[in-house]
């Protein structure tokens, strides 16, 4: 063995330690076979010392250390007079000892080292579980079997052709020859009298009196008969020339919850065109094509909201809130352009709903969720599956839908498969709170209990759940904005048969129950109380009021201040309608249901 | 006489650390004592003996340092620690009572 000066920086500088270096020693303490040369040990026992020390694979500290000790056992051995050879074979196997000291020398070591030691096991192991998971979770691939657009498809397409309306308002929109082109002259249909664009309105819809008539006529249809979906309504070459009709899986067909709704702001437009044309009549003091106007407005917003999603169905309150107006309106300005047995047809009709759930229901958000289960979770034929990628994209809990992942968002997305619950669990959450939300709907607001709901949401569990279920609507705040549109409602029908009762007897009655039962089946319930709504005559006008949130009769004086949520949406007429005001911002005032319009 | 490893696994630990007992020992000392005093019954493979050592350095009953040796050469010396001294006292208890109830079965001297 050359001398250790001989050896090259490098050598030296690899068996020494690494504290040796900062003291700018270049020892090559830790060479072993400098250590045994420097020994007068047999060559066969310094072999055998230095394969032990080798084999145990130790730190270099720790080798030396071994080493140093068993020259010393076999100097020491030697020295009483055992030979080398008998000291050899009672050593025992290299191979044991080796192993043996490496595990006592091992647990030698820091703390520090043993507990990053455990770390690097688990984390290790971690690793292993992780990526046998994400094998097991990318192999997942969902089988959507029902077509859910076809479903909804199969009931409009039992109605005879002649029995919907979207074939004639088709037609009246190629005729009308506006939203279909979407040009820019053209006039907007969905405005209000006052805005700079009425009077070019009234201009059009004084042209187009042709399409005004189909388009009263397709709303006497029962139904809309709107088809969904990649071969349905939207795709119209000649309505819409623009759509290209999406490439759909062939099986489960396009997915629900993505699918072009009927054209709501078309829809929309139609109202205003209605509603144009009852001022029109109005104004032109022709009460047969007012009221078929008025009548037309309302049959046009059951149809947009009939077994339809819960946006269509708001589409089709703002329409009966139209609808609401223009009668208030003739009611206020003209109510003789009516007579009375069709005030009273008209009452009929307008009182229809009686709860939130009788404008809107919760089936097709249903059926869209259920659309998304089986396109984002397997299917094991007995209704339940585990999440798949295509379900973490569909769910967005890693990457908005229609970006594509990047490779960290790619590669935590078996976490979700980890934590999301099953198919069926998600079905069950799903399904219980959408029960619940629609017995709630059922409901008057003043009864419906959103507070057991929202605390069983906020708890732990199925607020994990919840997030896994993604966004639920909230149907409570739809819920109110129905109810205030039903309480301005029976305002309106009281408003009807105080009018009819002056012709009749020639003054207002003296109380509501005087309309009872020839006007009014019964007074209408005050939605915030239960108790019949009050009515006062105001400047020989009558005034129909609930006693609003503060549950205090102030005389029909409506509330001043915005209610605790602060909807800057309410109309000073509906400032005390909230439900479950907190006692210091509860509003002070009443809730005016008749008359609203300034 | 060989003792069979299990046996062994257990007296080991105990044997050394009562030769540690009356006073610090290297090595190849405790080998010696080890067949001398326990008649060669305990005499064990001479590379088990470093590993029990730094597992009983490693369970915190037994403590090292490093001397120069008359040779000049360094030399490992071992010592019980207070911890070992209670470990001994507690093996002691238990190698009597083991003793003793192997001596009235009759596996060990005159069945009392």
């Amino acid at each position: 063995m050359p001398d250790i000066m001989e050896r090259s920086l490098w050598y030296k500088m690899r068996y020494t330690p690494l504290r040796d270096v900062l003291r700018g020693r270049i020892t090559a303490r830790l060479d072993l076979h400098r250590l045994l040369d420097a020994t007068d040990l047999p060559p066969a026992v310094r072999q055998l010392i230095h394969r032990v020390a080798k084999k145990t694979r130790l730190w270099r500290m720790e080798q030396l250390d071994v080493t140093q000790e068993l020259i010393s056992h076999f100097v020491e051995g030697i020295k009483s007079g055992i030979p080398p050879e008998e000291l050899i074979r009672a050593f025992g196997s290299e191979k044991d000892a080796a192993i043996m000291i490496r595990r006592a020398k091992r647990r030698n070591r820091p703390p520090s080292w043993q507990v990053l030691r455990v770390t690097g096991w688990l984390t290790a192991a971690l690793f292993v579980f992780y990526g046998g998971f994400a094998i097991y979770f990318f192999g997942g691939r969902p089988s959507p079997r029902i077509n859910y657009i076809l479903r909804v498809n199969h009931t409009i397409e039992k109605t005879p052709l002649e029995d919907r309306a979207w074939p004639i308002y088709r037609r009246a929109l190629l005729g009308l020859d506006h939203i279909a082109r979407g040009s820019s002259p053209a006039p907007k249909f969905d405005i209000q009298p006052g805005m700079k664009e009425w009077p070019r309105l009234l201009e059009s819809v004084t042209e187009h009196q042709k399409e005004l008539e189909w388009i009263r006529q397709g709303t006497a249809k029962p139904t809309l008969g709107y088809l969904l979906g990649a071969k349905g309504s939207v795709h119209d070459a000649e309505l819409w020339p623009d759509q290209k009709p999406p490439a759909v899986d062939t099986v489960a067909g396009q997915e629900l919850a993505v699918v072009e709704l009927p054209p709501l702001q078309t829809l929309r437009d139609l109202a205003g065109l209605l509603r144009a044309d009852a001022a029109l009549a109005r104004e032109a003091r022709d009460g047969r094509r007012l009221l078929r106007d008025l009548n037309s407005i309302l049959g046009l917003s059951q149809q947009v909201g009939e077994n339809a999603p819960l946006l269509s169905g708001l589409v089709s309150l703002s329409i009966y809130d139209s609808a609401l107006d223009q009668i208030e309106l003739t009611l206020r300005q003209d109510p003789t352009l009516i007579e009375n047995e069709d005030w009273i047809a008209l009452a009929h009709r307008l009182s229809g709903p009686k709860v939130a759930a009788d404008l809107i229901t919760v089936d097709m958000e249903r059926l869209a969720f259920q659309d998304r289960l089986q396109r984002s979770f397997t299917d094991d034929g007995s209704g339940n599956g585990r999440l798949t990628p295509e379900g973490v994209k569909y769910f967005a809990w890693v990457s908005p839908p229609g970006r594509r992942s990047t490779w960290i968002e790619a590669a935590s997305e078996p976490v979700a498969g980890l934590v999301v619950p099953s198919r069926q669990t998600l079905e069950t959450i799903y399904d219980r709170f959408t029960d619940r939300a629609a017995t709630n709907l059922k409901l008057p607001m003043r009864d419906a209990d959103w507070r057991a709901l929202q605390g069983e949401l906020n708890s732990r569990g199925l607020l994990d759940s919840r997030r896994a279920i993604g966004p639920v609507p909230d149907y409570r705040r739809v819920q109110e904005t129905v109810e205030r549109s039903l309480g301005r409602r029976d305002g309106l029908l009281v408003g009807i048969a105080l009018e009819v009762f002056r012709r009749e007897h020639g003054k207002y009655p003296e109380s509501l129950s005087d309309l009872v039962p020839q006007l009014l089946p019964e007074i209408p319930a005050d939605r915030i109380t239960g108790d019949p709504v009050r009515f006062r005559i105001v400047d020989s006008r009558p005034l129909v009021y609930s006693v609003g949130a503060d549950r205090k009769d102030d005389g029909g004086r409506p509330a001043r201040v915005r209610n605790s949520q602060g909807d800057r949406y309410l109309a000073g007429s509906q400032i005390a309608a909230v439900w479950g005001a907190m006692p210091d911002s509860t509003p002070d005032g009443d809730w005016v249901l008749y008359p609203t319009l300034k | 006489m060989r003792i069979e490893k299990e046996l062994m696994r257990g007296a080991g630990p105990a044997a050394v650390l009562m030769l540690l007992a009356g006073g610090e020992k290297y090595g190849y000392e405790l080998v010696q004592l080890l067949d001398d005093q326990s008649g060669g019954v305990l005499a064990m493979g001479q590379s088990t003996l470093y590993p029990l050592l730094y597992n009983l350095q490693a369970k915190g009953l037994i403590a090292s340092r490093m001397e120069e040796a008359d040779n000049g050469r360094p030399r490992k010396y071992y010592r019980l620690t207070r911890k070992g001294s209670q470990q001994l006292a507690r093996h002691r208890k238990q190698w009597e009572a083991l003793s003793l109830a192997m001596g009235k079965l009759g596996v060990t001297g005159t069945r009392s």
